[in-house]
């Protein structure tokens, strides 16, 4: 899993870059606020980024706000560093959009659990949105055997999209996965099946 | 130690310790040692920044360059030129910037004192 580290102070940033990569992720790393945003604007964004609060240029938080409100990215797993430990500091880095909020200096394993648990929710997010996928595709099909069908009162043919009259069972079967085997219903058989077989035999 | 260290900062003790960062970093020293070498590499730039930033006398610029310079050394020590760091942030964040000049001339010889130190223990010694 790809993480990006946005943070001015190169020490942090190195050691940082150390640490995760042994955790066994992918880093990619912004000096500044700018170059964090153009790094969260590439295709795939990375779905984890840890943040510094303050950087020149754009701030971590304000970096939040612009994840959150941005289609694509709005799902990003976000950890902002602050040095600001006051209860209300965490409240506004919360508020922003960040998913979690730790205070420097920081424990190594305590970042190490903070950041499992955001790629836990990352990879469940990722199932969840692959999931999500499968079944607007089934849905989708579905759809296909919903609203009107303009059928024919007599010979009960159904008119598909091109204006062709089709068979009922070739248009169901090519908008579902029903298969048709025939026979015949015993009132068919009183009605067509008896009544023509005396003069065929004849 | 302090036979190499100039008159300049002499006098100044740096409650620098290798032992703690070590401890920090689970005993790992190569990282140490790259950490001590990244910020001697990287600290005229971010002293630089501090100082220009004095230079323009506007406190919020002042206080953004401190906060980010003590940043940088808290990777290092807690007290000594952190401290000092975190001291020129108040004054920009207070908007009292008269006894800055004074506090960056004791910073620059903390710092001074602070990069021999880990020039030491980058190269081994």
């Amino acid at each position: 899993m790809q993480i990006l580290i946005a943070d001015d102070d190169p020490v942090l940033r190195h050691v940082l870059r150390v640490h995760l990569e042994r955790w066994g992720y992918e880093v990619v790393e912004s000096p500044d606020g700018a170059s964090a945003w153009h790094a969260l604007r590439t295709t795939p964004p990375p779905p984890f980024a840890i943040m510094d609060w303050n950087m020149p240029g754009v701030d971590g938080p304000t970096l939040c706000q612009e994840v959150r409100q941005t289609p694509g990215l709005s799902g990003m797993y976000v950890i902002l560093l602050t040095s600001n430990s006051s209860k209300k500091d965490m409240i506004t880095g919360l508020e922003s959009g960040a998913d979690d909020y730790i205070v420097k200096p920081f424990d190594w394993d305590e970042l190490r659990a903070r950041v499992r648990i955001g790629s836990r929710i990352v990879s469940l997010q990722q199932v969840l949105g692959t999931r999500v996928e499968q079944l607007q595709q089934a849905l989708s099909s579905v759809r296909k055997l919903s609203g009107l069908l303009p059928i024919c009162a007599y010979c009960k043919r159904i008119r598909d999209d091109s204006d062709y009259w089709r068979q009922i069972e070739h248009f169901v079967s090519e908008h579902s996965e029903v298969r048709f085997s025939h026979g015949i219903c015993p009132e068919c058989i009183e009605a067509y099946v008896n009544k023509e077989l005396p003069s065929a035999r004849t | 130690m302090s036979e190499t260290r100039s008159a300049l900062v002499e006098d100044i003790v740096t409650p620098w310790s290798p032992e703690r960062m070590l401890a920090r970093l689970g005993g790992d020293e190569p990282l140490a040692k790259q950490l001590a070498a990244l910020f001697i590499e990287e600290c005229p730039e971010m002293l630089g920044r501090l100082r220009e930033s004095l230079q323009q006398t506007d406190a919020d610029v002042v206080r953004r360059a401190a906060h980010a310079f003590k940043g940088s050394v808290a990777n290092f020590v807690e007290g000594g030129a952190a401290a000092s760091a975190l001291e020129l942030e108040t004054m920009g964040r207070e908007n009292n910037l008269a006894d800055a000049p004074r506090v960056f001339a004791r910073l620059e010889r903390e710092i001074a004192a602070l990069l021999i130190d880990l020039q030491r223990f980058a190269e081994g010694a």
